[in-house]
This record gives structure tokens, sequence and C-alpha cells, in this order.
């Protein structure tokens, strides 16, 4: 059996025990006594209020009783599906971190038995890196049946080109966006979804895989458990993305999670500014590092939407015949001109953003804010967030005509990244908790009509018998 | 209360009372021989003085050792004695019932208490038994409905015990006034009203006032259960049983305002005694009969010391 708030049941419980109560205690008018000197009381109304030592009329507190349970059980949204799970385990690994990889199987093995032993299931795994199928997450059949080594080895190679070493926090941020987006799916078949995120944790990177996950806490409905796995040697870090492209903003930049997270693409020196540019910024434009303006209005915190709608139009950016749709807004205009090239293009052919050679360097505009949500991070994302960092210049022959694809293949792609993207806006906790169907359930329905039937009883009776149960 | 009450054990009552004197406070009329002096003097009882020889007097009342001694003629006047007719008027109505058993179930600390009914049986047949050891004519008259019972003063064997009888046969009930009876009783002779007050207290007042007035000597009985005083603990309807329609709600909140109400209201019915010119004395159902007739009879010694 569960139910869909527990919490209506123990009030219910309260409620039935305060009907037990109410039957125990009768307001009665005090005896009467025969008193010669009655004229000298004062005039006056004294109620008394005693305990009856047995309940006053059985039957009408039995029918009271019976009539709050229903409705109660009724209104917790009480089911009795076999096939529905009370929780669900959902587990994140942060393999973007150069961990020993035996090590992470033999967790994320440790994980699924817990989860067993515990009636949690494990439902699916996320990683920072994305290597999960595309086909879809896997199932708790498959984890269940299959030997470990062959579930957690075929994601956790060493030779994924996608892997990149990095120590940014913000990976652990984009990890934990890829589960909230995955858990509402698993929603539909429990009451509610338990994350479990693997991370390695070291000195100070514990502290910022701490700051990640309080992000993350405040938002998540269910509960959340960090295990940590050994790290492997700390020489095999590579900062490379980071030394590369260097976003400035908050830690849990959106911009700086996308960069972090796609740190295989071919970059120049550039430098991300999610802020104001300033005259620091423009003297390394002269001395060549492409300086990107990116405008930082709208949510472009990873962890913070949990509105499942969202406020902008989707539209898409095309670049390096790549298509992000995502709930995009035009944010500035962007003119194209003899100094002023687009680089990515808006699906009218609009500018999105426009390039602008400053002494050895460049200067990026960039006309819409990043999307809410983990758009960045999807693979649609790749065309644009690479067309910023590509070197200056190498975007003069590109034009919206010969790079973009057409919209149809955009959106299939869209569509098979839903699963990670989605339409840019985040599960809402409503989605990891089971809700009410919208048409009640049999049992619901038999348990109001009881309720509804014991409560005619009830007031017919209690008519015929005067009222009160006093 | 039973409709009838358990017979009284006059056997202890009446040894306690052996004895006792119920003097009057004043002389008394003039009647037939008996203990209390009488306001006629005369030549056969004790002698009191000499009075000088008057033409009309008997000689033979001449005191001739006086004569010889004084040579003067000089007659013995002696103090008459009379008896004193007594009147015991007891006050049956049904707030001389109290208390009933529902109420002694619940009160604490009286368990000894008789009810006011018992113990206006033992004190109404304990005065007649001094009365009619002295030798004076005992009468008896209960106001109760439908009729009230009536024994006229009598110095026979048996009166007491009479007397005893027709009080176990009543049953305190309804409102049976006393100011009637009080009307009716032959005036100078001795009235002993037993009663709470709690009935025609006014209309007995005044007859009170016009019997002490008319020469009889009124003594009143004010019968008080302990219950009355201090009620039993807890939350009550209380009811009037002369008066159903005063009906009262009582409860912590209201022990004290009664109690001070009650009390006053006692002083008060005492204070207004006196002033009718009757004795006052006050009987709480806790004191003994014998020693609640004892002081009455010496309260009559110390009015007349």
């Amino acid at each position: 059996m569960t139910a869909a708030y527990p919490w209506v049941l123990w009030g219910t419980l309260f409620a039935a025990l305060a009907v037990v109560a109410a039957h125990l205690l009768s307001i009665s008018r005090p005896p009467v006594l025969s008193f010669p000197t009655a004229r000298f009381a004062p005039e006056r109304t004294v109620p008394s209020v005693s305990r009856a030592s047995r309940p006053t009329d059985v039957l009408l507190m039995v029918l009271r009783m019976f009539a709050v349970i229903c409705a109660g059980v009724a209104f917790a949204g009480v089911t009795f599906d076999q096939s529905r799970e009370s929780v669900v385990t959902l587990i994140a690994v942060d393999d973007m971190v150069a961990a020993d990889t035996a090590v992470l199987r033999r967790s994320i093995g440790e994980v699924v038995r817990d989860a067993q032993r515990d009636n949690t299931p494990v439902v699916g795994i996320v990683s920072t890196s994305g290597a999960t199928p595309m086909d879809g997450l896997w199932d708790a059949e498959t984890i269940a049946t299959a030997p470990i080594n062959a579930i957690t080895g075929s994601a956790l190679t060493d030779n994924n080109p996608q892997r990149v070493n990095t120590r940014d926090p913000v990976a652990l941020s984009a990890l934990l966006l890829r589960a909230r987006r995955a858990a509402p799916q698993f929603a539909s078949r429990a009451d509610s979804v338990r994350l479990v995120v693997l991370t390695p944790a070291r000195g100070a990177l514990r502290e910022v895989s701490d700051e990640a996950l309080r992000a993350v806490r405040q938002v998540w409905p269910g509960r959340i458990t960090r295990r940590d796995v050994a790290l492997a040697s700390p020489s095999a870090y590579v900062n490379r993305a980071r030394d590369v492209v260097n976003v400035r903003g908050a830690n849990d930049d959106i911009v700086r999670a996308a960069y972090a997270r796609w740190g295989d693409l071919p970059a120049v020196r550039t430098r991300v500014v999610r802020d104001s540019l300033g005259a620091a910024d423009s003297l390394a434009a002269v001395n060549g590092e492409a300086v990107v303006d990116w405008v930082a209005r709208g949510a472009s915190n990873a962890a913070a939407p949990i509105s499942k709608t969202p406020t902008r139009a989707v539209t898409a950016v095309v670049a390096n015949g790549v298509a992000l749709v995502a709930p995009l807004r035009r944010e500035k205009p962007l003119l194209v001109d003899s100094a002023h090239h687009a680089i990515v293009w808006w699906i009218d052919g609009a500018p999105a953003a426009v390039e602008r050679h400053v002494g050895a360097g460049c200067i990026r505009v960039v006309g819409f804010a990043p999307p809410a949500g983990d758009a960045l991070l999807s693979v649609s994302a790749r065309g644009a967030l690479a067309a910023l960092v590509a070197k200056c210049g190498a975007g003069v022959a590109s034009s919206f005509a010969t790079g973009a694809l057409t919209l149809q293949d955009s959106l299939a792609r869209s569509q098979q990244d839903s699963i990670l993207t989605g339409n840019g806006g985040l599960a809402a906790s409503r989605e990891l908790r089971a809700s009410l169907p919208g048409v009640l359930s049999p049992l619901t329905r038999w348990l109001l009509v009881a309720a509804v039937a014991l409560i005619g009883i009830e007031t017919a009776l209690s008519r015929t018998r005067g009222g009160s149960p006093s | 209360m039973s409709a009838l009450a358990e017979p009284l054990d006059l056997g202890p009552l009446l040894d306690a009372l052996r004895g006792v004197k119920w003097p009057a406070r004043e002389r008394v009329r003039a009647g037939l021989p008996g203990t209390h002096r009488a306001a006629q003097r005369g030549t056969t009882g004790e002698f009191t003085e000499f009075r000088a020889y008057r033409q009309g007097d008997d000689p033979r009342r001449i005191d001739w050792r006086l004569l010889a001694r004084s040579d003067r003629a000089y007659v013995r006047i002696t103090d008459e004695r009379a008896w004193w007719p007594t009147w015991i008027l007891v006050d049956a109505s049904a707030s001389m019932a109290f208390p009933a058993e529902s109420v002694t179930r619940r009160g604490s600390g009286v368990a000894d208490a008789r009810d006011k009914w018992e113990m206006t049986r033992a004190v109404a047949t304990g005065l007649a038994a001094v009365a009619h050891a002295t030798g004076d004519p005992v009468g008896l008259w209960v106001a109760s409905r439908p009729d009230g019972r009536r024994l006229p003063p009598r110095t026979r064997r048996g009166t007491v015990h009479a007397i005893a009888s027709a009080l176990n046969a009543v049953t305190p009930s309804h409102d049976a006034p006393l100011a009637p009876l009080l009307s009716r009783v032959p005036v100078g002779v001795r009235v002993v009203l037993i009663t709470d007050g709690l009935g025609d207290d006014d209309a007995t007042l005044s007859a009170v006032a016009r019997a002490g007035a008319a020469g009889s000597d009124v003594t009143l009985v004010h019968v008080v259960h302990p219950f009355e005083i201090e009620p039993p603990a807890g939350v009550w309807r209380m009811v009037d049983p002369e008066l159903s329609q005063v009906q009262r709600a009582f409860g912590t909140t209201s022990r004290a305002e009664y109690t001070a109400t009650f009390g006053a209201w006692r002083a008060e019915f005492a204070r207004r005694c006196l002033a009718a010119g009757a004795r006052h004395l006050e009987v709480v159902c806790t004191e003994e009969p014998a020693r609640a007739v004892r002081r009455i009879a010496s309260s009559a010694v110390r009015s007349s010391a």
C-alpha cells in the first residue's frame, strides 16, 4: 500500500481518536439535591463536564469513526498498486574527475546492492560525462540481472573521448542538473526518487562538491545521499579546458559548467565575460585573446530554476551545423556590417552572436542570455559553444545558409536529446513525487461514497436520538 | 427519609435527662399545685414572711408564738407553687426532612449527624420528659399536612411515650405554618417552638411577640444541619423542597457567598427572636439531644438567675 499524502493518514488517526475522546466526555447538568437553604445560594449557572466511564452512544461513535477513516484514507491517495514502488534510487556519477575506475564501478555496485536491500531499486544512472546510451538510461531490471562490471564498465571506460579530467566544481552542478532532469520519468512508477551522488572528495574538492550539493538540496524534494570514492593520482589532472577557456562569472554559472562539460571543444585562449567588459578585457583582446561578452541576464544558475514551464518562447540558434533549440530570448539587437560578422544565427537568419576584430584578437558579443536549465550542457549546444571559442576569424566563411541544418533535422536531434535537455525547464519538485491522478481511483471513489453514506446514517441516527451523544 | 421514621430509643435519652430541672424564669400564674413559684401568695406553701393581722383574716393563721413574744397579731404568708403547662410546637414541614440520603452519601465528615427531624423528635421528647418529671402537664402540637397532630397537656403516666409515638407517626412534608398553631395556644403557658425557621418565619415571630406579650414564655429552638452550614463539595442544582421554583446552581464559586448569606440570616433570625421576646437557642444536629435539652432547660435557670 502506498499513500500520496501520508501525513493525511496521521491526521485521520488523530481525528478518529478525537471522536472517541469526545464520546467519553459529557456536559451534563449537575445532580439535583433537595436543599432547604437553596434560597441562600447565589443565582448563577454552573455547568459541569464529567468524564463518562464508558463511551456514550457507541453506535454513533463507531459510525463517526468509520466516516472519518474512510474520508481520510480517500484523501490520502492510498493505492494498492503492487507495480508501484515507494522510493526508487537514481545514481549520479561524477566521472569528470579522475577517480579510480574500478573503485567507481565497485561503488556503483555497492549502491545498487544497498538499494535493492532497502527495497528502493535503482532505476537509472546518470554521469557527468553523459556517457550513458542515448536510447535511454539503464533500467532497474538491467541492473538487477546483469553483472555489475558489465554495466558500469560500459559507461566508464578510459578511452571515452568525452571524458575530461577537471577539478572544476561546475561539473558536479552539471551532473546534478542531469539527474534532476532524469528523475521525473521515474516518478510515475514510484512515490519519490532518491538521489545517490557518487563523487570523489579529497581536501578542497570536498568543499566545492558540498557547495554544489547544497544548492541542489534546497530544491530536491527527496533524499540525497553522497558517497565518496577514491581519487586517482592528482597528477592525472589535466585542466586543459580551464587553461584555455576562462569564464569570469559565478561558480555555478551555466556557461562555466557548459565549457567544463564540453572541455574537448577546439578552442583558443578565450575569455568569456559574464558581467561587463572592462579595460583589461579590451587589452586582452588586443593581445590576441578572444573575448566573449555574453549577457548574464536571464536564469543562468544551473540549480535554481524549478519551474517546469519556461517563460520564453522556444526558438533556436544555429552554428557549426548544429541548432540549439531552447527557450531563448533576444537580449540585445546585433548588426552585421563591415566590422562585425555573425558567428551564430537565430533560426530566422538574424545574427545571434557577432565578432569584431580588435588588434590580434577579437571581441564577440552574444545577443541572447543562456537558456534556463541545462540546455547548454546538451550536445546541441556544442555548435554555438564552439563558435564562441573558435579562432578569431574562423567563422567569417560560414553563414546561416551554409552552416545550418534544416529545422526538421534540428528538431529531430533535439528530441533525441530531450531526455537530457527537454525544453529548458528543470523538473519541478512536484514531478519527483507521486501526484493524485486526474481521475479518482476506484478505491478512492468507494471510500468517499462510504464516508458520505456513513455521515448520512449518523445524521439520521443522531436526530432520532436527540442530537448530541451526551 | 422513609415514610415512617425509625422510632427513637427513649431509654438512653430519658436516662441522660434524669434529674434535670426546667424551672420557670418568672412567677407563673396560679393554678394547680406544682413546682413553679406562683404569682399568687397563700398560706399553705413555703413560709416567706409575716404580715400584720387584718380584719377578715383567718384567725387560725395567726402565729401565736410571735403574738406571745411581741404581743401583736401576725399571720404567716407563704409562696404558692403551681404547675406550668408546657406546649411543644413542632415544625413538620418538608424542610425538616433534611438531609435526604442522596445528600448524606455525598457529604463527608458528618456521618454521625442526625437529620433535622430526628433531632427535632429527640429534643421534643426530651423536653416533654423533663417537664413531665416536674409534674407539669405537657402537650404536643405538630404542624404538619394534611392534619396537624395535637395532644393536649397531660400529667398522666405515659404522656411522654404518647408524645414520642405521635412524633414517630409524622413524616415532614409540604409546608406547614407554625403561626396559626401558636395563635391558638392558651396564654400564660410555656411554649417551645422547634423549627428551622425556613417557613413562615415572619408570621411565626409575630405570633411569638403576641404570645409573649400575653404572658406566655416562648422558647424557639432553631434546628440546623451541618450540611446547611457547609454544603457538601461538588456541583449541585439545589431545589427548595417547599418552594420548588427556587432552584440554584451551587458550586465552588458560589460556596463562599452562600456561607456568608446563610450565616447572616441565622444571626438576623436570632436577633429577631430576641426582639420578639422569645429565647433563641440554635441546635446543630451534631449535638447530643440530651445535651441540647439540658442547655435549653438551663437557659431558663440562667435567665431566672
